[in-house]
């Protein structure tokens, strides 16, 4: 064989993503996933609003709605995710919700509320948001600048495909909110920054770089001096939250060293809430009230922290009583 | 040179794609036609879910092969307890900024791109409903709301999907800087007993719940990971099946005895490991009495610490101390916790986020 023509079999072989490497055994997407990463960039770049519907996870079997995204007072369009469950893989379908009917329902058919875009045998799934959505200090501070442009980020994998990571800019949503005359954070958009959560079956999950990153955050000095451990009588705040719902300051609930639980409030904040470190030892003597919800007590309130409120339950012996706006046992 | 140093990110991207395809398999235990040495020389039962394992095969031989000629690198990532370089890295809520803590990590490496792989989570997620605690009770008692509800709207809360296995105490126990109470010293000092085979591999017996520590103990372990032992309130949440998953606020609780949203034709072992399942294999990972959430052994198995909102501990009546036919099989039945009692107890954590 000639040098020509041997080096223009080698190139033939390098352009065609061949190599050397025997069988691709993960093909790189499949003919129905640009088509649905399409139907969602051309919905979803003129939104005026976006709000997160779950906490970015899933449960295994059921569509939970992830998040809604609309422009203006139009229709919202929904992304709902079904997570793999032992034998079966998971689902993501997005889709408008049918303003007639007043609500979606992604497990019904597809003609009752219109197009569905479906994509199937889901091995992983996660989505945050990317942006500069300034903490609330920083913002009435007046540094930095407002608005800029956030960007919804989903990584999903597909059965014996390459994970994608698909990033949609949305440069009409505007994260920050005018609270007497102060630039706020919305706080809906607080915790979605860090989620590298996925709605998976057990095994092994590659993870985005920036997940990566803040794993690495802490060693073992750093933990040493995490000194936010709640004890009797001195019981630690991590996140608090006003009238309004609003952050108070800044959370710092990631530096607690044994994790965090809700302590129950004045108001049912449906997605923020006063946050205590750990250990949890929630309705015992002095400690805050154990969690009972502010829905199914069945007590509407202005006001939950009360003495005797349902919201909250103490152990056998104690009752509820509320102190500076939160619900302990006494 | 450019189009060439970009292609050839690509393959070692996709060398890359493939070494933790299979790495993930062998998580998993399914070892067929992967290549890597070591495998005769860490003999063991149980090869699925297993650290210990694959510190076994890859202080052998630290690379897994791709392919007929390719070596994929495991980067070692931490010291061990003693010395040793460990091929996994644990994660605790000690050393992670994020708010969940996957406990295992691997990293791949070939050539200047790496691969992370995370342990999956090991918990699931309770969507946000309205609950109610314990059996059904007659159907008059539901009309008339005797029902003692609660809910979880605005809280992001996680159920491990299986109980605590002995493994995962020892790495607790390993890689707990805190400091040791006596209780803890005490326990390590029995685990430390347990006999092992000529490469420090441990057999089935650390993949079976752990059922000899105290409340306190289940609760500090717990607390490491970010949380607290599951309480009657969340277990009842998770594995009663709710009916019609789309109504989060029904006026009516339905809770019916099994986990499953279907009659079964019949019980066996894989639907509830009761005692003439015995012989069987059984360790934290059967999947018998799964619920709509994906919480393992729901029934059956080792017997289950839960706490009760009156504070008091309390045992999940049906276990594998109870034959097929007994009629304390059913989800929301309990008895009150004896803290001098034989029968092992096991447990499960739950956390916020």
């Amino acid at each position: 064989m000639n040098r020509p023509k041997l080096i223009l079999i080698l190139l033939a072989i390098f352009s065609s993503g061949l190599g050397f490497y025997g069988v691709w055994r993960l093909k790189p997407f499949t003919g129905e996933f640009p088509f649905w990463v399409q139907a969602l960039q051309q919905n979803l770049s003129s939104i005026t609003n976006f709000t997160p519907r779950s906490w970015p996870m899933g449960a295994p079997l059921i569509w939970t709605e992830q998040w809604e995204a609309a422009v203006d007072q139009l229709a919202p369009w929904v992304l709902a995710y079904q997570a793999p469950a032992p034998r079966h893989l998971g689902r993501l379908r997005f889709y408008q919700e049918d303003p007639a009917r007043g609500e979606g329902r992604p497990q019904e058919k597809k003609g009752k509320m219109g197009a569905a875009y479906e994509l199937k045998d889901i091995v992983s799934f996660s989505w945050h948001l990317e942006g500069t959505a300034l903490p609330a200090e920083e913002a009435s501070a007046g540094r930095g600048f407002l608005g800029a442009p956030f960007i919804l980020v989903m990584t999903i994998a597909q059965k014996s495909h390459v994970p994608q990571t698909i990033r949609i800019s949305l440069p009409n949503l505007n994260g920050m909110r005018d609270v007497d005359g102060r630039w706020v954070g919305d706080p809906k958009f607080a915790h979605l920054h860090d989620s590298g959560r996925t709605g998976a079956q057990e095994g092994l999950q590659t993870y985005a770089s920036e997940v990566w990153q803040a794993l690495q955050k802490f060693n073992q000095e750093q933990f040493d001096r995490l000194e936010m451990v709640s004890e009797e009588n001195h019981l630690v705040l991590c996140q608090q939250v006003d009238d309004q719902c609003q952050v108070i300051g800044r959370s710092t609930c990631d530096q607690c060293r044994y994790g965090y639980f809700p302590v129950v409030g004045r108001k049912f904040c449906p997605h923020t809430g006063t946050y205590a470190c750990g250990p949890n030892h929630c309705g015992e003597a002095y400690w805050p009230a154990c969690w009972r919800g502010f829905v199914a007590s069945g007590q509407e309130a202005i006001d939950y922290c009360v003495d005797g409120s349902l919201a909250g339950y103490c152990h056998a012996g104690l009752q509820a009583i509320c102190r500076d706006g939160l619900l302990y046992c006494w | 040179m450019m189009l060439y140093h970009g292609r050839r990110i690509q393959q070692q991207d996709a060398v890359l794609q493939q070494a933790a395809e299979l790495l993930g398999r062998l998580w998993r235990g399914e070892n067929r036609g992967i290549d890597y040495q070591g495998q005769t020389v860490c003999a063991t039962t149980t090869k699925a879910y297993n650290p210990d394992y694959f510190q076994c095969l890859f202080s052998q031989w630290p690379y897994l092969k791709v392919g007929r000629e390719i070596q994929v690198r495991v980067l070692p990532m931490q010291r061990g307890p003693d010395g040793k370089n460990l091929f996994y890295a644990l994660h605790t809520k000690a050393n992670t900024a994020m708010n969940f803590a996957p406990h295992y990590h691997f990293v791949l490496s070939y050539g200047r791109q790496r691969e992370v792989l995370l342990e999956a989570p090991r918990d699931t997620y309770l969507p946000p409903r309205i609950y109610a605690l314990g059996p059904q009770g007659k159907k008059s008692d539901l009309r008339l709301n005797k029902d003692w509800k609660f809910d979880n709207f605005g809280l992001h809360l996680f159920i491990d999907r299986r109980l605590v296995s002995n493994r995962d105490i020892k790495h607790w126990l390993d890689f707990s800087r805190d400091g040791f109470t006596p209780e803890m010293a005490a326990l390590a000092q029995e685990f430390s007993s347990w006999p092992t085979t000529p490469q420090g591999l441990r057999d089935a017996w650390w993949d079976l719940p752990a059922s000899h520590l105290t409340p306190q103990l289940m609760q500090a372990y717990c607390a490491f990971w970010g949380g607290s032992v599951l309480t009657t309130l969340w277990f009842d949440g998770g594995s009663f099946h709710p009916g019609d998953y789309a109504a989060p606020r029904p006026r009516y609780i339905l809770r019916k005895k099994y986990p499953w949203p279907q009659e079964q034709r019949e019980i066996g072992c894989a639907q509830i490991f009761s005692a003439e399942c015995r012989g069987q294999t059984y360790s934290v990972y059967h999947q018998s009495a799964v619920s709509w959430i994906g919480l393992l052994q729901t029934l059956g198995g080792v017997p289950e610490l839960l706490q009760a909102p009156s504070g008091k501990w309390e045992v999940k009546a049906s276990s594998y101390w109870l034959s097929r036919n007994s009629p304390d099989h059913a989800l929301g039945k309990r008895w009150p916790y004896e803290e001098k009692q034989d029968q092992g107890v096991g447990f499960r954590c739950m956390h916020y986020e």
